[in-house]
């Protein structure tokens, strides 16, 4: 039995002539055997859920029916469906929105946003960084000419992964606990959609680590090779900071100026931009080369 | 006893009106009712233990056999579970050889390799499960982002034009046989492949990466919603690695890296499709069909690329 009915057949019990209503006969009797034995008074009546309709004529019956509620403790899957509850339009807006860092528009404070873009945006960026290495490895190896065989590094992924996810979900949360526990802040993002606006701003390494595949290619022009790299870092790091900051700062202006300290603003996102430096000189040493500019 | 006593005739419906009456006052008119109702009482009691009598003043039967519908009673336990009938398909299986049983397994597991072999056969049927599930999260209020009246119509149609047989529906059973041999055959050529020195370690992390990124990726599938379980999104992962498995095969062979990258384009794209299809067959969201298969493609191509680089 659906949710919908359910509902139906305790608003007809409510209903004040139920003894007398001949359309409820079917259903009276059965709610008296199912359960002891309460006075119509008592009943408690839940609100009808709205976002259910009526079952249109021509549709089958045995269709799967699956909760849309979120109920649930921390340790059942059902809780985190809540993180997860995109679809695949939405999931390419958040996108296009994160690389789109002169936008002005945004959505409500309130919002959650969601752990999908987060998880799966950064395992895309650490499996491009991988690919990117490893193919401008085997096109130097193949340039060179020569039957030497490339040799991947496997502790290059197992950094990658380190790196990536530890800034994408340890920097939020600290700034989380420092603006709302330390500092007492209100009217700030939820946690989870702090990393979810971590984690869409990877996305901008995208075209960075594709870029630098190329740098196989030059590997016989040592000034050219270094300048791609340097380009394809400092773009995938200026557009992914870009990108953080746009969204952060003017909420944290907010709520800063609300208690009077609008500098403070200043500070705290002075110290993301100062982590995102730590990330791009991280990213440029471990997967392009050291930091010389030449 | 003596036949003195004569126990206080109570009306249960009127407790709140009851009241010591003072020994003093001791009725001397016997009431009939009362030895009737003892003698009734323990004549039921009798006839439940005997023969579950019917109909008596105290039923005992309606403990035994209650006459309620439990399934009601356990919904609260059971709203966020998908409760999924399995169709019994084999006969009586206790008496039959034991080349039987396995010839039944090896069959059902030649049969889903069969569908990722060539996924196209499941399109039919992974078009009427998609229409269910679209139907089903319309009805549950799920925002899938798909316009649900411009579907409707055209696939009701295709459906009543081509009926499905009961040999399509067989294929939606799971087993995890075929994703362990693919893993142990894929660990092992990979290992073989390395440098001796750590080809023991490289077997025994490839096996264990395939093994965490499914569950992960099965994790996910769950988390987006659906109708699919855990353990049916681990097998159907699992099967359509088939085609990576032929990539390591032939990377045996093949030394040269261009053609191996050919051949990776070509296999990687061929598992994702087959398990872009097994997955809606096995009931993912049709909105989040994309999301479903995205970390699954980003497995797959890690996978395969493994097997280009070695």
């Amino acid at each position: 039995m659906s949710k919908a009915n359910e509902n139906n057949d305790l608003l007809d019990i409510d209903n004040d002539n139920w003894l007398e209503d001949d359309t409820n006969l079917s259903t009276t009797p059965k709610a008296m055997t199912a359960q002891a034995y309460i006075p119509p008074d008592d009943f408690v009546i839940e609100p009808e859920v709205p976002s259910a309709p009526q079952q249109l004529p021509g549709q089958s019956s045995d269709s799967p029916h699956i909760s849309n509620n979120f109920d649930g403790g921390v340790l059942s899957v059902n809780h985190y469906r809540r993180y997860f509850n995109l679809n695949t339009t939405e999931f390419l807006q958040n996108c296009a929105q994160a690389l789109n860092f002169v936008s002005t528009k945004t959505d409500s404070v309130e919002e959650i946003g969601d752990l999908y873009g987060p998880i799966w945006v950064t395992a895309t960026v650490i499996f491009i960084l991988f690919f990117s290495n490893t193919c401008s490895g085997l096109l130097v190896s193949w340039v060179q000419g020569g039957d030497s065989t490339y040799k991947y590094n496997f502790d290059l992924l197992t950094g990658a992964i380190s790196l990536l996810y530890g800034y994408t979900f340890l920097i939020p949360t600290i700034f989380y606990f420092i603006t709302v526990w330390y500092l007492k802040l209100t009217g700030l993002f939820p946690l989870s959609r702090l990393i979810s606006i971590y984690g869409y701003a990877n996305i901008a390494w995208v075209p960075a680590a594709i870029l630098s595949i190329l740098r196989g290619f030059l590997v016989n022009h040592t000034i050219l090779s270094s300048a791609l790299k340097w380009i394809s870092v400092l773009f995938g790091g200026v557009i992914s900071c870009a990108s953080i900051l746009v969204k952060v700062f003017p909420v944290t202006r907010h709520s800063c100026v609300v208690v009077d300290k609008e500098k403070l603003a200043i500070v705290l996102c002075a110290a993301l931009l100062v982590a995102h430096v730590g990330l791009i000189i991280a990213v440029k040493v471990s997967f392009f080369g050291d930091l010389s500019v030449v | 006893m003596s036949k003195k006593w004569k126990p206080v005739a109570v009306n249960p419906d009127e407790a709140d009106d009851f009241e010591l009456e003072p020994d003093t006052i001791e009725p001397d008119v016997e009431t009939p009712v009362q030895p009737q109702q003892k003698a009734s009482s323990t004549q039921a009691q009798q006839q439940s233990q005997g023969q579950g009598g019917s109909s008596s003043f105290f039923n005992f039967s309606n403990f035994v056999s209650p006459n309620i519908d439990l399934s009601q009673s356990f919904n609260p336990l059971l709203k966020n579970e998908q409760v999924r009938e399995h169709a019994f398909t084999g006969g009586d299986t206790l008496d039959e050889p034991v080349w039987k049983t396995l010839e039944r397994d090896f069959k059902a597991i030649g049969q889903r390799l069969l569908s990722v072999m060539w996924p196209a056969s499941l399109s039919k049927l992974a078009k009427i499960q998609q229409h269910n599930l679209l139907i089903a999260a319309r009805n549950s209020g799920i925002n899938v982002g798909i316009n649900f009246d411009q579907l409707g119509q055209d696939l009701e149609q295709d459906i009543a034009n081509t009926p499905l047989d009961d040999s399509d529906l067989k294929k939606l059973a799971w087993d995890l046989w075929g994703p362990l041999l693919f893993t142990l055959v894929f660990a092992v050529i990979l290992g073989l492949m390395s440098p001796e020195a750590n080809s023991s370690e490289v077997f025994s992390g490839v096996f264990a990466i395939v093994w965490s990124t499914l569950a992960v990726i099965a994790v996910n599938i769950q988390l987006l919603g659906g109708t699919i379980s855990f353990f049916n999104a681990l097998s159907t992962t699992g099967y359509a690695m088939f085609p990576l498995l032929l990539l390591a095969i032939t990377s045996i062979f093949i030394k040269w890296s261009f053609i191996r990258f050919i051949l990776y384009v070509i296999l990687v794209a061929w598992s994702v499709y087959a398990a872009t299809v097994n997955l809606k067959v096995h009931g993912v969201l049709p909105g989040r069909v994309f999301l479903a298969i995205y970390p699954v493609g980003l497995v797959y191509a890690t996978l395969g690329w493994l097997c280009v680089i070695t």
